[in-house]
């Protein structure tokens, strides 16, 4: 089995972890386990790492049980990168087919330039931290399209009526049992739809430019960028056929990323000087044969960390990983 | 181009945080409920004033409750509110969310310190069936002299089930407030 057919493996690993994920948060509820924002399995809790720190600077005490059940997407983040988007996030599960079948088709519209900045999701999450504290509560909480999609059932009254109706006649003697009739508060729903028509427009556009909770698992990843596990782009052995940057879902420019770093290497600079070479000259005869001092070089650049979220669709569209090695 | 690079960087954080910003602020300063609106907690809740902050609205205290006596607030409750977890059924002092709860919102409390609300009799609309009277598991309400049920302010604890037998529709003639809830103080070192 070559590199290509075990990213395939992966690849559908991670949509039938998706799968699973989502029904979890979004029906597993029925059976008291939770939301994204926080889940019991298995007795233990999972929380939102951004939740939690929201929590923490308002509460402005440290709330143990909390902060420790945020720990395990917080380290797995540090070794991982943003593997949340891609295998969990209910929202990334919801928009994946929808931006696949519609990148599939070529309907993509594409975004205006203004909106095309990934720094944006950065702005977004100081405003919202900002906010939190000001208000003192944690605000992204009620818009977050994330934990919005994962309480799409939650009874907002116990007949599953809305609070005016609620409060004129009090719940029923009998107790109901799962009420699927209540619907999100207006904002979550519409930030919900708002991810949904940015996807039409570029693939996981909400993902890369706009969510504060992406922009947090980026920070931890760009903290621990080289202590991390990242997927690599074999620069040695590329025919620069930009498969992997037309595939990628977070719209990674990896070709020309990997090239510039290679390129502003002191190292590469070094190896041209001493094949008498220039440095384009250089990685044009790497195409053709191989390097060794190259590909050493090559090997330190990953993918952007603080933006890959781990899905393999690269690797497995790559054709030098299909036909071999 | 590095500083073309920067000031594109600068004016997207900048932006997005303003932007942002501006959409919390206004949209909680214009959601605001128009007068006071009495949301009853779940037991062990921290006083109001911190709740909000303490609470990740994460839904769970909501789903393991038994009786379904939980509901979520919505934006007419105010933008502050949503998400928040509000009492409108019958508790029946399991614990299940204070024990399901993970952000310390709700905390553990003995049956002694259980006081979530207080009832309040309707007398127009009181039918005299006792259905009240009978059912109360803190014995707080009795036959007064004249022939209404009477509440024991000391003995309520809110717990809501009359609420929830009263026959009366469609308003009920027993309702419980959440004046007088003893709530879990927070103490503020910062």
């Amino acid at each position: 089995m070559n590199r290509a057919q075990r990213a395939r493996i992966y690849r559908y690993i991670r949509y039938l972890s998706l799968a699973l994920f989502f029904s979890l948060f979004v029906f597993g509820l029925a059976f008291g386990l939770g939301t994204v924002c926080s889940t019991a399995i298995f007795g233990y809790s999972y929380s939102c790492p951004f939740g939690v720190f929201q929590q923490t600077l308002i509460v402005r005490l440290v709330t143990l049980g909390l902060v420790v059940s945020a720990l395990l997407i917080v380290v797995l983040t540090l070794f991982l990168g943003r593997f949340f988007c891609g295998w969990i996030c209910p929202l990334g599960a919801a928009l994946t087919p929808i931006g696949g079948l519609l990148s599939r088709i070529k309907k993509q519209a594409g975004l205006p330039n203004f909106l095309k900045n990934r720094d944006t999701k950065y702005g977004v999450l100081l405003g919202s931290v900002v906010a939190a504290v000001i208000l003192a509560f944690p605000v992204w909480c009620i818009f977050c399209p994330v934990g919005g999609i994962s309480k799409i059932f939650t009874p907002i009254g116990v007949a599953g009526t809305n609070f005016t109706i609620a409060a004129i006649t009090p719940p029923p003697t009998t107790p109901t049992i799962f009420t699927p009739t209540s619907v999100l508060p207006i904002i979550g729903t519409s930030v919900i739809l708002l991810a949904v028509a940015l996807e039409v427009g570029e693939r996981r556009a909400w993902c890369r430019y706009l969510c504060p909770l992406g922009a947090t698992f980026g920070l931890l990843a760009g903290l621990s960028h080289k202590i991390g596990w990242q997927i690599r782009m074999p620069m040695d052995k590329t025919i620069e056929c930009g498969l992997c940057v037309r595939n990628c879902p977070m719209g990674i420019p990896i070709l020309d990323q990997t090239r510039a770093k290679i390129k502003a290497d002191s190292e590469t600079e070094a190896l041209a000087k001493k094949m008498g070479l220039t440095k384009e000259q250089l990685l044009v005869k790497a195409r053709k044969e191989p390097i060794p001092e190259l590909k050493k070089i090559a090997n330190k650049y990953s993918i952007q960390s603080t933006e890959c979220i781990k899905c393999f669709t690269c690797v497995s569209v790559c054709p030098i990983y299909k036909t071999g090695k | 181009m590095s500083k073309g690079m920067g000031r594109r960087r600068f004016l997207a954080l900048a932006g997005g945080g303003i932007l942002s910003f501006l959409v919390y602020y206004l949209s909680d300063s214009s959601i605001r409920p128009a007068g006071k609106i009495d949301l009853m907690r779940p037991p062990g809740a921290v006083e109001e004033s911190a709740f909000g902050g303490a609470c990740i609205r994460c839904q769970r205290c909501i789903y393991v409750c038994p009786t379904q006596a939980l509901r979520s607030a919505t934006i007419s409750d105010g933008l502050s509110k949503v998400f928040t977890p509000v009492l409108e059924g019958e508790c029946i002092q399991c614990w299940k969310c204070i024990q399901a709860c993970p952000s310390g919102a709700l905390r553990q409390i003995t049956l002694e310190e259980y006081k979530v609300g207080n009832a309040v009799l309707n007398k127009p609309l009181c039918i005299k069936c006792y259905i009240c009277v009978a059912n109360c598991p803190f014995n707080a309400i009795t036959i007064a002299d004249d022939k209404f049920p009477a509440v024991d302010a000391k003995k309520c604890t809110g717990c809501r089930k009359c609420v929830v037998l009263c026959p009366v529709r469609p308003v009920r003639a027993i309702t419980v407030s959440s004046e007088g809830a003893k709530r879990i103080k927070v103490v503020r070192i910062i």
